[in-house]
């Protein structure tokens, strides 16, 4: 059986799992897939994870029409949408809700939450600027989530404990950045569609079967060469939720294909890796706060702009889309100066795509797609 | 002149007018402002406002001065600064005592080119060009600002003061103007995290953040705008804003007594005198809002009223600040608006500050609103506030597209329903934007809302 068949015959089987683990007595944390939640620390207090990442379908956000204002971006109304659904088990089985208040969407999400829902929310704060007290701030959130765990699961985390967990997801983010760095290739040995879902499973899946399936991915991937593709996109944007592979069916449709993404929420960040040599939470808050290159959210938003301009360039990107979620409104701004900074820096062209996770969008989306495609090459 | 009249209906004086003509003549080119929008403006005023009273058409020309200073502020020399909401008042105040032109340009904007001339979809439509267009959603407050300055009717300004931590769109929008003008920004920045249970406990961590920023954001103000800003200064700036504070603490008493003695449309530019201080606001504001207080009490002396006692009485958070039609509407509904209830404030937003700086106070004083504080604590004290008041109901006018200050209609319409007992309507709408919400197009909602609460009222007394 190879590494992806080994990764989905292991969710098949995953609600399954949680659910004995919660019979057990294990917490399971859900938390909301930006990038600020360390869950080293879930892992090391015997907790288990799950990133709430479901999007792409439309009824869910449908239902949230009840709950939320049309307003919130897309992926924070499908939010409370699957909870109230019922029909994702990941949204039911979790003992708290983590919610790294990142701005107003996810502020939203929390809110719905609390108010919707019986199970507890605990946020912290991520400021919007990098600089000694905002990663002081995002230092001192971790720490009350840690007491939290604490209270919660009634064990301590011990730091032999949390370090021999920061290695675990230490390697798996190597092993990804290696796969990643293997779609610098004419030939990308995986596709963008299957790295993405690659990506999503590791927020639901068993760390150790991760970084298990990673490596037996990677030893696969070794040598090999995939399809050259008509174009080389770079995608990038708000969220890319677990699910919402539109975008990718219809870039591999023209026959160019993903070989970079850089996404907000939804894509696990592997570039950078907590170093353990100084006290802990340090560590941790260095990694997720100061090193991560920031969201949109940002003010100014500059350095992941600069930083999705590199990007094109070390993977030699044909062209940029910009997809992100409807009325995610740092994005909307944004994308509205960066295409000069992207011309500016690699003369690659833009094209944004807004979703509202409807399937009727897809004919416009196909055109849009297709145009660029060809316009690009 | 074709403005005489309107500036006249502003409180401005004939000599006053005479003095100023070359700069109002100047102002109003560059505002496009011509004879026709005059005339509109007048009988806008004559037929919304109590233009009888002076105290109102004095508060309408504290802000019509605002603009036309922001107007020529450049080539008389004078730096600019703007800023958001929430505002740092206290600092904004400071400014201009410095000889700084700072105030919050959406309300400016709102509270002239919407309220007095009717015309701030020219601003609209200029800043859907860049890079807010119509299906991005985008809050018509940040919109005007945008297009105001990219159409070059009022200054770029030399420094930004962007309070961040509330709503994320008004920061992301001084970007904008960054990436086109380059503007230096200094970010305020907090988060909103308390816990749902939180409130009123003020976090130390948000306020710690928040205050550091301002005292950073001080001393890049001295470097930027080459000015000094002294202790004495600050300090002053942060007196100045309490004493506007208490200074409409009267006023808010009379409008709570029944008869009604004054519409909510006299009110509105006042509200935001205290809430979005400027200049003239320092200038005139204390003294203004004494007259109107004064006018106030002698319709009380008089029992002189808007709408009869007995009507009931409806709690808001926040009335149209561009349309009169739309408040006059309600009013003329049945409906006797008790609001916007931030000012009306609980008690125990009158506890003592555990700080002693200006900066930390001004931050508390900021989160002391529940509205800064968390989605949860603005209920808690959006409830106790219709408890004290006595409330019959409570109307949400929404801003529509709003990701900050009112977000979460749906919960707290269920939570207020639950909890009070009270009829509870959101109504979807604009603030400034009246291209997709007019008067009319509310009125049937509007007035079956007050059918009900008149028929609860009855059957209560029965």
């Amino acid at each position: 059986m190879g590494a992806m068949e080994r990764l989905s015959e292991h969710l098949r089987g995953r609600m399954v799992d949680l659910r004995k683990a919660k019979d057990e007595g294990k917490k399971i944390i859900g938390y909301t897939p930006g990038g600020y939640f360390p869950e080293e620390l879930a892992l090391a207090a015997g907790a288990v994870p799950v990133g709430l990442l479901r999007g792409g379908e439309h009824e869910p956000v449908l239902m949230a029409g009840a709950y939320m204002p049309r307003w919130f971006d897309t992926f924070a109304r499908a939010q409370i949408g699957y909870r109230v659904l019922k029909e994702d088990a990941a949204y039911q089985l979790i003992d708290l809700l983590v919610v790294p208040v990142t701005n107003n969407h996810m502020r939203a999400i929390a809110d719905a939450w609390d108010f919707y829902t019986d199970v507890e929310v605990f946020r912290f704060g991520v400021p919007h600027r990098k600089n000694d007290r905002s990663c002081e701030y995002y230092l001192d959130g971790i720490k009350s989530f840690r007491e939290k765990l604490e209270s919660l699961t009634g064990a301590k985390i011990e730091d032999s404990k949390l370090r021999e967990i920061i290695d675990l997801c230490n390697k798996e983010r190597s092993l990804f950045e290696e796969i990643s760095l293997m779609r610098k290739s004419d030939r990308p040995p995986i596709s963008g569609r299957d790295f993405a879902r690659l990506n999503h499973a590791s927020f639901i899946a068993d760390k150790k079967v991760v970084v298990n399936v990673l490596e037996s991915l990677r030893d696969e991937l070794k040598g090999k060469e995939g399809k050259k593709p008509r174009s080389r996109i770079l995608l990038t944007g708000s969220t890319m939720a677990f699910g919402d592979y539109k975008i990718y069916d219809l870039i591999e449709e023209t026959g160019a294909d993903v070989v970079m993404e850089e996404f907000a929420e939804g894509i696990r960040h592997y570039w950078w890796r907590v170093e353990p040599d100084t006290d802990l939470m340090s560590a941790l808050a260095d990694r997720y706060f100061r090193k991560r290159v920031c969201a949109g959210w940002f003010r100014p938003g500059r350095e992941r702009l600069d930083y999705v301009c590199q990007l094109a360039k070390e993977f030699k990107a044909d062209g940029v889309i910009w997809y992100q979620c409807m009325y995610h409104d740092c994005y909307d701004m944004e994308s509205y100066y960066f295409p000069n900074i992207l011309k500016e820096q690699t003369g690659l062209s833009m094209l944004k795509i807004a979703t509202d996770y409807d399937a009727s969008e897809t004919g416009p989306f196909r055109t849009r797609v297709e145009t660029f495609v060809e316009t690009i090459k | 002149m074709y403005y005489t009249e309107v500036l006249k209906l502003c409180g401005f004086e004939d000599a006053e007018i005479e003095r100023e003509r070359p700069r109002i003549d100047k102002a109003f080119e560059r505002l496009a402002i011509d004879a026709e929008d005059c005339q509109r403006a007048e009988d806008r005023l004559r037929k919304y406002f109590s233009v009888e009273l002076l105290g109102v058409r004095r508060c309408l020309g504290i802000w019509l001065k605002d603009l036309i200073d922001l107007v020529l502020s450049k080539e008389e020399g004078k730096k600019v600064v703007y800023t958001g909401v929430p505002p740092p008042a206290g600092l904004a105040l400071s400014l201009n005592l410095a000889g700084v032109w700072c105030g919050v340009l959406d309300y400016t904007l709102g509270l002239t080119i919407g309220l007095i001339f009717n015309k701030l979809t020219p601003l609209l439509e200029a800043a859907e060009e860049h890079g807010t267009p119509p299906e991005t959603a985008s809050c018509s407050f940040h919109q005007a600002r945008l297009g105001a300055i990219v159409k070059g009717i009022v200054p770029v300004p030399d420094a930004v003061l962007s309070p961040g931590f509330f709503c994320d769109q008004s920061a992301k929008v001084w970007d904008i103007i960054q990436a086109l003008y380059g503007s230096p920004i200094m970010y305020l920045d907090s988060c909103m995290d308390s816990a749902w249970d939180e409130w009123p406990e003020i976090p130390h961590r948000r306020v710690r953040l928040y205050a550091a920023d301002m005292r950073e954001a001080e001393e890049e103000l001295e470097s930027v705008l080459g000015i000094e800003m002294s202790e004495e200064i600050l300090m002053a700036g942060w007196r100045n804003f309490m004493e506007l504070r208490l200074s409409v603490q009267r006023m808010i008493e009379l409008a709570k007594l029944e008869p009604k003695p004054i519409s909510q449309v006299d009110l509105n530019p006042f509200w935001r005198l205290v809430s979005v201080p400027g200049n003239w606001s320092l200038k005139e504001g204390k003294e203004v809002i004494g007259i109107l207080t004064a006018e106030i009490e002698k319709r009380v002396e008089e029992g002189k009223g808007v709408m009869e006692k007995g009507t009931p009485r409806v709690g808001l958070y926040a009335v149209a600040v561009s349309d009169p039609a739309v408040t006059r509407m309600i009013e003329e509904s049945g409906l006797n608006l008790v609001g916007p209830l931030a000012y009306y404030l609980p008690p125990l937003q009158r506890m003592e500050s555990r700080y002693t700086t200006a900066e930390e106070q001004s931050v508390e004083g900021s989160l002391r609103r529940g509205v800064f504080h968390s989605t949860s604590g603005f209920l808690i004290e959006t409830i106790e506030g219709c408890k004290m008041l006595d409330l019959d109901g409570f109307l949400w006018f929404s801003q529509k597209a709003c990701r900050a200050s009112m977000p979460q209609m749906l919960i707290y319409k269920k939570a207020m329903e639950e909890e009070l007992g009270i009829p509870v309507l959101v109504l979807e709408a604009d603030l400034f934007d009246t291209r997709s919400y007019s008067a009319e197009s509310l009125r049937t909602r509007v007035e079956t809302f007050a059918d009900l609460l008149r028929e609860r009222k009855a059957a209560k007394r029965a």
